[in-house]
């Protein structure tokens, strides 16, 4: 038996032999992050990813005793909740942290948004990112209904009837969604399916995607930085500097967390009951209200389209036009500053902010 | 032969209606809607849902006389069977001549009562009419004349969340009751109780109105010695456990009107625990006084459903801390019930005056509470645990970020 570090160094050896690590280790030693008065936006992809992990881990240790289905669903978490040992604190963690992982996905989106980060060569970084930020609002809808408790219930019920409101697709895919025509057992099964095996899936593969992507391209720099000769550029290596602060944040985040389990735990609400009028007040998740609330402001009918559509389909514009920002803004292609989409970026999170607050308040 | 003269003269006033309708002909109608005012006021009223109108009786079928003549003089002449309007004294017979006859009425129910007109007459209403005062409510007093919805329509004078103010409309009338020797708060005194807060506020038409005491066509005031009979139509418990009680005997020899006696009768305010001291209009001090054997039993009942209360009260604080803390408190919850269970149950058999059986029930209860605190203890301990672990957590993880940015001022040479 040799001592440990001249096992630790043999070990790396073989796998150095196998697979060349040393380059991986020179690639993070040489790579460096540009420092600037915008670098703080850097650490909000690694929080959206450090949420993520616990998203995973937490997730896993729910499916010890979650056990989907409508006779099953509500009961099981009661059981972790209750009985089993720290239960509460990591569902808690889960709850908490997911709803963070959406607004931490929200800044990091702008804060690329603001800087043109999409900018060429990085267009499928965006595109990359934007899905992840769809599929992570899929989690959290698809999350929402698995304590099938009531608000649960009756929000997936008018959040799937907006998507059965899409002209041509809109039906069939509320069948598929709802396993049905109503919110039933069965959409509580397919949800379980999306939020434990497809949506996981997809994201991690595209997570993987985007990461590497950024990794081979390296941090994006604002337009002003970039413009500066090399001499006035400031970096820092990525590892270990950029690394350990981006550790430092997380920490910071998981103490946040861990704050809000413990004094705001997670509510389990009552259990649905499919036969029940809908209480008052049913309104979806935070991330989801801006577009809900724009929707019941929306007339019954505008011109010769009802008020419904008409807010689907401007959303659905909006969003499409949103991904394809790398394409549309001709002036980042060239390395410029664009103050129209920037007042564009700003009336956007202004909408967003104000409907909203609006949606709490009403 | 009374009887076959009678539902033939019946025949001969339906037949007429009857006829003039099937041959679209009501010159009652037509006269009196030409003639406006007063006049055409029943028709409109008759237009709307009333029962009589909507089975096809016509106004010939209650006044008689021929809708079939043109001639006003011969379509109301008495030789065609008119009645014309009756005085107030002669409506009870007026409804009877088809309301009390069973062969009448099945043909539009079989289920319909006909006993009415025999139940008005041993009414207060029936008796004061047959003793020759006019001044009392007949049929149409409380069902109206020519707009009568059938009493399970919402809209009828007699549908329960309407009849105490159709009652009031007479009872409520001080100038009137002053004639009956009778007070005209009644209406007022219900409306503050229980019972007319759940009926006309809550609109529960489980609650009860006038008739669900008094009765409706036999209406009466119910008798000191049976005032616990009509209570028990619904506080089955109360009434059974007071009419087993010494209460009872002794209540009937003081001609106190039992449930009444604590309860009042209109007015009747949700009781509680202070009702079993010796000061208050409702308390037990009314009859009983220091030194006495009952004084004794109503203090020791109120000492056993006072700690139970208390209990429960102090339960129900603690577990509403530990939900507002997140813990979740489903078990609890459960005990928490079974607690008020046990005091209402407790409040229930009060009308025992036994102090053992209260004691039972009692006793029950407060240990439910006891188990409902203690478990609520361990909900703020679990929150105290989770904080304490929290701020261990907190400490370690704030060492760490402490430590790795020391590295890191040490790595850029700071």
């Amino acid at each position: 038996m040799g001592n440990p570090p001249n096992l630790l160094a043999a070990i790396y050896g073989w796998l150095n032999e196998r697979f060349g690590i040393d380059a991986a280790v020179a690639f993070g030693k040489k790579k460096v992050v540009p420092v600037h008065r915008e670098s703080v936006w850097y650490y909000f992809g690694g929080v959206t990813l450090f949420l993520f992990i616990i998203q995973v881990f937490t997730g896993i240790l729910l499916l010890l005793y979650y056990r989907p289905g409508a006779d099953s669903s509500f009961e099981s978490l009661q059981f972790i909740l209750t009985q089993v040992e720290f239960g509460w604190l990591i569902r808690s963690v889960h709850s908490w942290s997911a709803n963070l992982m959406v607004l931490a996905a929200f800044i990091h989106m702008f804060s690329n948004f603001f800087t043109q980060s999409y900018r060429r060569p990085r267009e499928l970084t965006w595109i990359t990112g934007m899905v992840l930020f769809l599929l992570a609002l899929g989690f959290g809808f698809s999350g929402y209904l698995l304590p099938w408790n009531e608000l649960a219930f009756f929000a997936t019920k008018v959040g799937t009837d907006i998507v059965g409101a899409v002209p041509i697709v809109g039906k069939p895919m509320l069948i598929f969604l709802r396993g049905g025509e109503d919110v039933t057992g069965a959409t509580l099964s397919r949800f379980f399916g999306f939020h434990v095996a497809v949506l996981p899936m997809v994201f991690t593969l595209l997570l993987g995607l985007h990461v590497l992507f950024v990794q081979v391209q390296g941090m994006s720099e604002p337009v002003s930085h970039q413009a500066l000769g090399s001499d006035k550029k400031r970096t820092m290596p990525f590892f270990p500097n950029f690394v350990l602060r981006d550790v430092v944040l997380w920490l910071v985040v998981l103490n946040i967390v861990a704050i809000l389990s413990v004094f705001f735990p997670w509510d389990l609400g009552e259990k649905a009951d499919l036969f029940a009028p809908a209480p008052a007040g049913i309104k979806p998740e935070w991330y989801f209200l801006f577009m809900f609330q724009t929707l019941k402001f929306i007339p019954g009918h505008v011109l010769f389209l009802e008020g419904e559509l008409l807010g689907i389909l401007v959303f659905g514009l909006a969003g499409l036009l949103w991904i394809l920002i790398p394409f549309l803004d001709r002036r980042g292609q060239k390395n410029q500053r664009n103050p129209v989409f920037q007042l564009m970026g700003w009336i956007i999170v202004a909408f967003i902010v104000v409907m909203t607050i609006v949606g709490f308040v009403l | 032969m009374k009887r076959v003269f009678a539902i033939s003269v019946l025949f001969i006033v339906f037949g007429l209606g009857f006829a003039a309708a099937s041959a679209g002909k009501d010159s009652c109608r037509e006269c009196h809607l030409e003639a406006g005012d007063e006049l055409a006021a029943p028709v409109h009223a008759m237009d709307t849902e009333d029962v009589h109108a909507s089975r096809g009786f016509s106004c010939a079928a209650c006044h008689g006389g021929d809708p079939g003549a043109d001639d006003q003089e011969a379509a109301m002449s008495k030789a065609r069977g008119f009645v014309g309007v009756p005085k107030p004294s002669e409506i009870p017979q007026f409804c009877g001549r088809c309301h009390a006859d069973p062969q009448i009425m099945r043909k539009y129910s079989v289920s319909v009562p006909t006993d009415q007109l025999e139940k008005y007459w041993t009414s207060q209403h029936g008796q004061a009419l047959k003793g020759g005062n006019a001044e009392v409510a007949t049929c149409a007093s409380c069902h109206g004349s020519h707009a009568i919805y059938p009493a399970n329509n919402p809209k009828s004078s007699v549908w329960p969340t309407n009849v105490p103010q159709t009652c009031n409309h007479c009872h409520g009338n001080a100038e009137l009751m002053g004639k009956f020797g009778l007070k005209p708060d009644s209406f007022k005194e219900y409306s503050e109780g229980v019972h007319g807060k759940a009926l006309l506020e809550r609109r529960d038409t489980g609650a009860p109105a006038c008739n669900d005491c008094h009765g409706n066509h036999g209406a009466a005031p119910p008798g000191f010695e049976s005032v616990a009979q009509v209570c028990r139509q619904c506080h089955v418990n109360n009434a059974e456990m007071f009419m087993a009680s010494p209460h009872k005997a002794a209540f009937d020899a003081a001609e106190l009107p039992e449930c009444v006696a604590c309860h009042a009768n209109h007015r009747i305010l949700p009781p509680d625990e202070s009702w079993l001291g010796a000061v208050g209009e409702h308390s037990c001090g009314q009859c009983h006084s220091q030194g006495d054997r009952g004084f004794e039993v109503a203090q020791q009942i109120k000492a056993l459903v006072d700690s139970l209360r208390i209990m429960e009260e102090n339960a129900v604080e603690l577990v509403g801390q530990v939900e507002r803390r997140g813990i979740p408190v489903g078990e609890v919850r459960a005990a928490l019930a079974e607690t008020r269970e046990a005091l209402l149950k407790s409040r229930t058999i009060i009308h025992t005056a036994d102090v053992r059986k209260v004691a039972e029930a009692a006793h029950a209860g407060i240990e439910r509470a006891a188990a409902a605190q203690e478990m609520g203890r361990a909900g703020l301990a679990a929150f105290e645990y989770r904080k304490r672990g929290l701020g261990i957590a907190t400490i370690f993880i704030s060492l760490l970020i402490l430590a790795i940015w020391l590295w890191l001022r040490h790595l850029e040479g700071r």
